[in-house]
């Protein structure tokens, strides 16, 4: 055991702990962070809208997307979320009642609709939920129709159509409605439905069809404050800026139909 | 780069909180015979073959607000869930079995009658621990602290149902690059890999040196 080895071990130390104390050390002094948890559908709107309703409400937003029954279940495990924003009314309904949505502050805000993708190069013709039975679609892409929203949605319209039970042992689920996408997008699925907005996102899929909405179940995207946060003033400036003018007009110009109802 | 930051942080927070227990474990295993012994070792080992989801979805229940470890039932909020330190608690966790038996082979390779030695020249056995056993076995023990690293580094599956996956807050490297095959970013994706090849390499490679110092020394 020579001293060479006994400082090379100091020097593994040494950096660890460098490495630690750069992860430690203390940001500069920044304002109250608001986390905001949102349907992994409304990254890029949110996104682009972070900067003006952190400058407005006076907040740093700190975004968790993902599937809202993700999203959902992460909250009702531990009250990490300042405002929720979500792509199912009933998965709020659900919080609303083990009361964990500051009341009053609930507001319907968008609504989507859903396509049926394929990737770019694709030959498919679909003209009606019927042709997703057809034999060339052997691998279809839903967000898991078990759970997450934009798959419950897919699946209601499915079953409404009469071909879920046709389709279904095609269905390779994904765990939120982006992923279904970038399966698509990588030409591994012959199809997949996903959320209008999403597609527009996108070079690498085509829309063979859009469902109409009398077709498909509502799809509403339901925004709260969560009650048992420290925060809940700057929560609710941040809801305001969300529903505000500017960030409609912003929604809208991504492709969602703007709900307005007042909480 | 944040993920690489929260990567660090978590991983030597984990180490730093795994070594402690691992040591102590591996020195049990080792040094002393006790009724139950293979149970408490199979106990400690589980991590190792147990998926991580099963890990971390135990440790939610554990944790969450109706769990026997959650705020209703202590009274406080360990704060842990969906917050880096949650991470380092389930990286920890998955990380304990091979720091433990790397520290027991560590430990088994230190004589016993230089202990015994010790004892007859009238040290006692905390000294003996000190003086003789720990110092021998340090490469080893070393190594393990470097092993437990790594497994922290890689970690994923528990600490995705523990701690979710928030940029900037929670998203270590590899959630990172689970997030971004998931949303087709597939040149961020490469880039992360490449990161945590690298950091990989370095850990596994001072690791097994180590352990060949430790080879060599006798």
């Amino acid at each position: 055991m020579g001293n060479r080895g006994i400082r090379v071990c100091a020097k593994v130390v040494f950096l660890l702990v460098l490495g630690a104390s750069i992860g430690f050390a203390a940001p500069p002094p920044a304002p109250p962070e608001i986390m905001l948890y949102a349907a992994a559908s409304l990254r890029e709107s949110l996104q682009q809208l972070a900067a003006s309703c952190e400058k407005g409400a006076g907040t740093t937003l700190v975004f968790n997307f993902g599937a809202s029954s993700d999203l959902a279940r992460q909250i009702e495990a531990a009250e990490k979320a300042d405002l929720l924003f979500s792509a199912d009314e009933a998965l709020m309904d659900r919080l609303s009642k083990a009361g964990i949505v500051e009341p009053g502050t609930r507001r319907t805000v968008l609504s989507n609709r859903l396509v049926v993708v394929a990737p770019k190069d694709s030959l498919l013709v679909v003209h009606s939920a019927a042709d997703l039975a057809a034999a060339a679609v052997r691998r279809l892409s839903l967000a898991n129709p078990d759970s997450v929203p934009a798959g419950k949605y897919a699946r209601a319209w499915l079953e409404k159509a009469g071909v879920w039970e046709a389709v279904k042992d095609r269905v390779v689920p994904a765990v939120d409605v982006r992923a279904a996408l970038s399966a698509v997008e990588s030409g591994s699925m012959d199809a997949g439905i996903v959320y209008a907005t999403d597609a527009a996102i996108t070079q690498k899929v085509r829309v063979l069809f859009q469902v109409l909405p009398e077709e498909a179940p509502a799809i509403t995207y339901p925004l709260a404050v969560m009650r048992n946060r420290p925060d809940k003033g700057l929560a609710i400036k941040v809801e305001d800026c969300l529903t505000g003018p500017g960030a409609l007009e912003l929604f809208r110009s991504r492709g969602f139909i703007v709900r307005t109802s007042a909480p | 780069m944040t993920a690489l930051l929260i990567s660090l942080k978590v991983s030597v927070a984990a180490t730093l909180v795994v070594l402690p227990p691992g040591i102590a474990l591996g020195l049990l295993f080792a040094r002393r015979q006790f009724p139950g012994k293979s149970v408490v070792e199979t106990l400690a080992y589980l991590p190792l073959v147990l998926p991580p989801t099963a890990v971390g979805y135990l440790l939610l229940s554990l944790l969450a607000r109706q769990g026997p470890l959650g705020a209703k039932a202590l009274g406080i909020d360990l704060d842990l869930l969906f917050t880096w330190k949650g991470a380092v608690l389930a990286s920890a966790l998955m990380a304990l079995p091979l720091v433990a038996r790397t520290a027991r082979i560590a430990f088994e390779g230190v004589s016993p009658r230089l202990e015994g030695m010790g004892r007859t020249l009238g040290m006692s056995p905390l000294r003996v621990l000190w003086e003789i056993t720990l110092p021998l076995a340090r490469r080893g023990l070393l190594a393990s602290g470097v092993l437990g690293f790594s497994r922290a580094l890689g970690e994923f599956g528990a600490t995705v149902i523990v701690a979710g996956n928030i940029p900037g807050k929670t998203q270590t490297l590899a959630l990172a690059i689970f997030n971004d095959i998931q949303i087709g970013q597939d040149v961020e994706a490469r880039r992360l890999v490449g990161i945590t090849a690298v950091m990989a390499f370095v850990a596994i490679w001072v690791s097994e040196w180590l352990q060949s110092q430790r080879r060599n020394s006798k």
